[in-house]
């Protein structure tokens, strides 16, 4: 049967979950990991890095290693988000030819959703290894805020990966799914999902195994990893006070100050103090080593950030009174992402809803859990128990003339929703009408200058009959899916003549580019295969050729000098020399053939000097 | 024995059945050799050697000897076990859609049918199955019910045949009626165009929505605030007109704000804070009505009708502190060789920008011409000041003092 797995894909960090007899389970990769970063690398000889291999050599190869891809992904190369990127970020951006955001790696230049889908094709791996059959089918989590762009391009990453990803979740949604599975519960929550790079507030109603999202609200640009800038901020700041040095500009510098802070950071979770200890980080006029050597304090930290995490507590209150609730009448609050781990943040969420946070659940594996739990629902359940019924957290519409906006589906409409509205035309005889799809602005999605409102797409509706104006009518029927994902059409009710607008096009990744990656990536798992077939090979024939050679010098005892035993034993000698050799120039062919004899040399050879 | 094997039947031996012990005819054993597990009538039909209806007639009798039994599709939609189905009356269900080859059984397609057909029939209530009378909780129930056969996810991967755009059709209808049902605002005003729709009057009853009666009790506690406190009666009503003041502010309506800002101090005439708006908005009223009485009598000049006097010198009253206004009703004074109004207005055009040269100037030759020496000569000596090189003052200047 055809697996289903569920992929967190965070901002740093990634996690994947399946099904596995009705347990939803946390999938660890080889070393034992439940977590994988989420950062990338191309190594100088070409090799690609995914996930803890990358992030250990992103010190010695800054240029080269992609983090918090996340960030960008469906963005356009205008969006301040990207242009702020563009300062901050040690791996080189491009503009993309449809006017996105490219990554150039060793000359070679990379699309956000093939980044992603480097992460997705490494999990969709464990994934295997794991469960040991091939996974083809997933179900991927984005923030509850992702907009249309976003949630394509991620779905883009998905095809990039070979994965048929037949859901997005929103991660709020998805982990009060993880929280309610297998229980039967009438209960109001509210998920409070502090990630590495968005926050996320939503409350949701469990009702015997219906999920529906009464409100959702967040922010973008805030995460984990804006309170590790605070901490890298704060270190630059001392650094430069003591001795006039910026780092600001020595990328290697802040790779490692990044890494420091992070952990820095994490351990300031569960002990008061910790230091920051970066030894030969510069060196001044006189060419004498200069190091960073700080103590951090809990208390320093929470100074550092605490505006920070009021700004996630309006955000709650603002969802609350939206969906016109008081923090009493939640039963219970969810900690979702890394981040929720800081004391005083969980102090903070215990004092505004007046309820400690259920701590049962793993804040970092939750949200994979439950898109896990939802693929498994959708493809392998007979029952219809459990349904998930989330929200759009953006109104929609079109842009009519004189640009006044036409709302069609307005925020916290449950999806999925049809909606149809009846245009007409504004100027007599009009032969043809341009429709313009817009995504207005999420209420609160806050953000510094994050762009209010996206034009999605836009298409024209042409031979229309010769009116006076206001007599044509032309109705625009808006489709959003569960996976958040709009289709609009424009139909002239007079000619019949209808248009169906194809919004990926908008998510600046073309069809026939996303062809290409698929093949690319195809051709790169396959080699990698071979690549770890090799290895497997080689070390084969050298624990043989090892012990045949140990062997060897006590063979004479063993053997008597008949010509036949001459021949034989000349015959591994002569094998031992091909396999030396073989070994020395690492010569792949040579190896493969050589591993079926050395194995069965070494069979005989034990056999003989057993009896 | 005449029914028939539907071709989409599964078949399978029953188990347990002890296949060495059975006395069977040549054609049933053949039959039995061909069964390979579980396998549909139609691929029998396939791979057996018999024609059609030979096939059919052993297999009937193999399954009425109790060998091969039938087995259920494994993918069946059902409706769930304790579903309650609406009453379909002598409803007649279309004949293909009960036919079509797809996954869900036979209750359920009546089910689902009779729910599109009559989507814009029956009433919300109707429709989710539940009570007029209904409140939040049977609702929600209701609609959670619904949902497990509506929504889309319930059918995911399924073959739904032309059932998934009526689902579609249905769950988006499902859904408003439960948003409009949810909230009691949106559902007791429902139940009142029903009851007028349907003429049953009882159904809204005498039901408030919850926002009229918040409206209704805030109405009665301020008049029974009211009631008690005559001059708190004169107080409300001065922040009536105050709050009306407020919104015009908004609006930028300068004119309506100052008057609703006046009317609250006649009630309220010790209140600093109306007064201290009223002062605020007071300047910015007067200009607004003084170019609307400038622009009066531009139109009226224009158009060479009479009573722009009257309007200039309006405009000129109402904002006296503009140099504009009382110039331009200074003009017109002195063409009709009125000094003493022409003087009067040219003064005040200096005083209200006392670094304006034209009203200078013109005030300075109204008083040449008004016979007032001293006066037009300071006038000129002050513009000569602010600007020493005006020629026209120096000559002005020379002309009044040859003139003396």
């Amino acid at each position: 049967m055809a697996r289903v797995i569920g992929i967190d894909l965070g901002t740093t960090n990634t996690c994947v979950a399946y099904v596995e007899d009705g347990v939803p389970t946390i999938i660890s990769n080889k070393a034992g990991y439940k977590i994988t970063p989420s950062v990338i690398a191309i190594t100088p000889s070409g090799k690609r890095l995914v996930g803890h291999a990358a992030k250990r050599q992103a010190l010695t190869n800054p240029s080269n290693t992609v983090f918090a891809a996340k960030r960008l992904i469906g963005r356009s190369w205008d969006s301040p988000s990207v242009q702020a990127a563009l300062i901050s970020s040690p791996f080189d951006l491009v503009e993309g030819p449809n006017k996105d955001v490219r990554v150039k790696l060793h000359g070679k230049i990379y699309s956000i959703p093939e980044i992603q889908a480097m992460i997705l094709s490494e999990m969709r791996r464990i994934a295997e290894e794991y469960i040991k059959e091939p996974v083809e089918k997933a179900v991927v989590t984005v923030p509850a805020y992702f907009k249309d762009a976003q949630r394509q391009a991620t779905k883009d990453a998905g095809r990039i990966a070979g994965l048929d990803v037949i859901r997005i979740v929103n991660e709020p949604t998805a982990a009060a799914l993880a929280y309610g599975y297998g229980k039967s519960m009438h209960k109001k929550i509210a998920v409070y999902d502090l990630g590495g790079g968005t926050f996320d507030i939503s409350v949701l109603e469990i009702n015997e195994g219906v999920y529906e999202v009464l409100t959702s609200n967040g922010d973008t640009f805030l995460g984990g990893e804006d309170f590790d800038s605070r901490i890298m901020e704060w270190v630059l700041d001392e650094f430069y006070q003591e001795h006039g040095i910026d780092l600001r500009e020595d990328k290697m510098a802040i790779q490692r100050l990044k890494d420091a802070a992070e952990s820095a950071k994490i351990s300031l979770s569960t002990v008061q103090e910790t230091e920051i200890n970066l030894p030969f980080i510069a060196t001044d006029d006189k060419k004498q080593p200069l190091h960073i050597q700080k103590k951090i304090s809990r208390e320093d930290l929470e100074g550092m950030v605490e505006d920070l995490i009021e700004r996630t507590v309006d955000i709650c209150a603002r969802a609350l009174r939206d969906a016109n609730m008081k923090p009493e009448d939640l039963d219970s609050v969810l900690l979702v992402g890394g981040q929720t781990r800081m004391p005083l943040i969980q102090a903070r969420v215990t004092d505004f809803f007046q309820n400690a946070p259920y701590k049962t659940l793993n804040p970092d594996e939750a949200v994979s859990l439950g898109a896990a739990i939802q693929g498994n629902m959708l493809l392998e359940s007979q029952e219809q128990s459990t349904l998930l019924l989330d929200l759009t957290p953006y109104n929609l519409g079109i842009m009519v003339a004189s640009g006044y906006f036409k709302e069609i589906i307005p925020k916290d409409s449950p999806i999925p929703i049809s909606k149809s509205h009846m245009f007409t035309t504004e100027s007599d005889f009009q032969e043809k009408v341009r429709v313009v799809v817009v995504q207005g602005g999420a209420k609160g999605s806050g953000g510094e200058g994050e762009e209010d409102s996206a034009v999605l797409g836009e298409f024209i509706l042409e031979d229309l009959k010769r009116a006076p104006r206001g007599e044509t009518k032309i109705k625009v029927f808006f489709e959003l899916d569960s996976n958040g994902v709009l289709k609009v059409s424009a139909r002239d009710m007079d000619t019949s003549k209808q248009q169906t607008i194809s919004l990926s096009a908008y998510s600046y990744l073309t069809e026939k580019e996303i062809r290409g990656m698929i093949e690319d990536s195809r051709g790169y798992t396959l080699e990698q295969e071979a690549d770890e077939r090799m290895q497997e090979v080689r070390f084969n024939v050298e624990k043989m050729f090892q012990s045949i050679s140990d062997m060897l010098p006590r063979l004479d005892s063993y053997f008597n000098s008949s010509e036949e035993n001459k021949q034989a034993l000349d015959k591994i000698r002569n094998l031992v020399d091909r396999a030396t050799e073989a070994l020395e120039k690492d010569d792949r062919e040579r190896m493969v053939e050589l591993e079926e004899y050395l194995k069965r040399t070494e069979e005989i050879l034990r056999a003989a000097m057993m009896s | 024995m005449t029914q028939i094997i539907e071709d989409n039947t599964i078949l399978r031996v029953r188990p347990g059945v002890d296949l060495g012990n059975l006395n069977l005819s040549s054609q049933e054993g053949y039959m039995l050799s061909r069964i390979d597990g579980k396998m549909t009538v139609r691929d029998l039909y396939q791979i057996s050697l018999l024609d059609k209806t030979a096939t059919a007639a052993v297999l009937k009798n193999l399954i009425d000897q109790g060998v091969l039994a039938e087995v259920d599709p494994p993918n069946i939609v059902k409706l769930p076990s304790d579903y309650k189905c609406h009453d379909y009356g002598n409803t007649i269900f279309s004949l293909p859609a009960m036919q079509e080859d797809c996954e869900p059984e036979k209750a359920w397609r009546k089910e689902v049918l009779f729910l599109h057909e009559n989507m814009d029939k029956l009433s919300h209530f109707e429709f989710m199955g539940i009570e007029v009378a209904s409140e939040e909780a049977e609702i929600k129930k209701a609609f959670v019910r619904l949902s497990k056969i509506l929504h889309p996810d319930s059918y995911y991967g399924r073959n739904m045949g032309t059932f998934k755009k009526k689902l579609s059709e249905l769950y988006n209808h499902l859904s408003e009626a439960y948003r409009l049902l949810l909230d009691p605002n949106t559902r007791i005003e429902y139940k009142r165009k029903l009851s007028i729709v349907r003429g049953e009057p009882d159904w809204a009853g005498e039901e408030e929505t919850p926002e009229e009666r918040a409206r209704k009790n805030r109405q009665v506690a301020k008049e029974k605030r009211l009631k008690n406190n005559p001059m708190m009666s004169r107080v409300s009503k001065a922040g009536e007109f105050y709050q009306a003041g407020l919104s015009d502010l908004e609006k930028q309506k300068w004119i309506s704000a100052a008057n609703n800002f006046k009317m609250a101090l006649t009630y309220d005439p010790l209140n600093e804070l109306y007064k201290l708006q009223l002062e605020k908005v007071a300047d910015a009223a007067n200009r607004v009505a003084a170019e609307r009485h400038f622009q009066r009598g531009q139109t009226l000049e224009a158009y060479g009708q009479d009573g722009y006097m009257e309007a200039y010198e309006k405009a000129a009253q109402t904002y006296p502190t503009s140099v504009e206004f009382n110039l331009k009703i200074c003009g017109l004074y002195s063409d009709q060789g009125d000094w003493d109004k022409a003087e009067h207005y040219a003064a005040r055009a200096v005083t209200s920008n006392p670094k304006n040269l034209d009203a200078r100037m013109t005030y300075g030759k109204i008083l040449v011409k008004h016979k007032n020496k001293e006066k037009a000569l300071q006038q000129f000596e002050a513009v000569l000041k602010l600007d020493p090189n005006n020629e026209q003052a120096k000559a002005n200047l020379k002309e009044a003092k040859r003139w003396f």
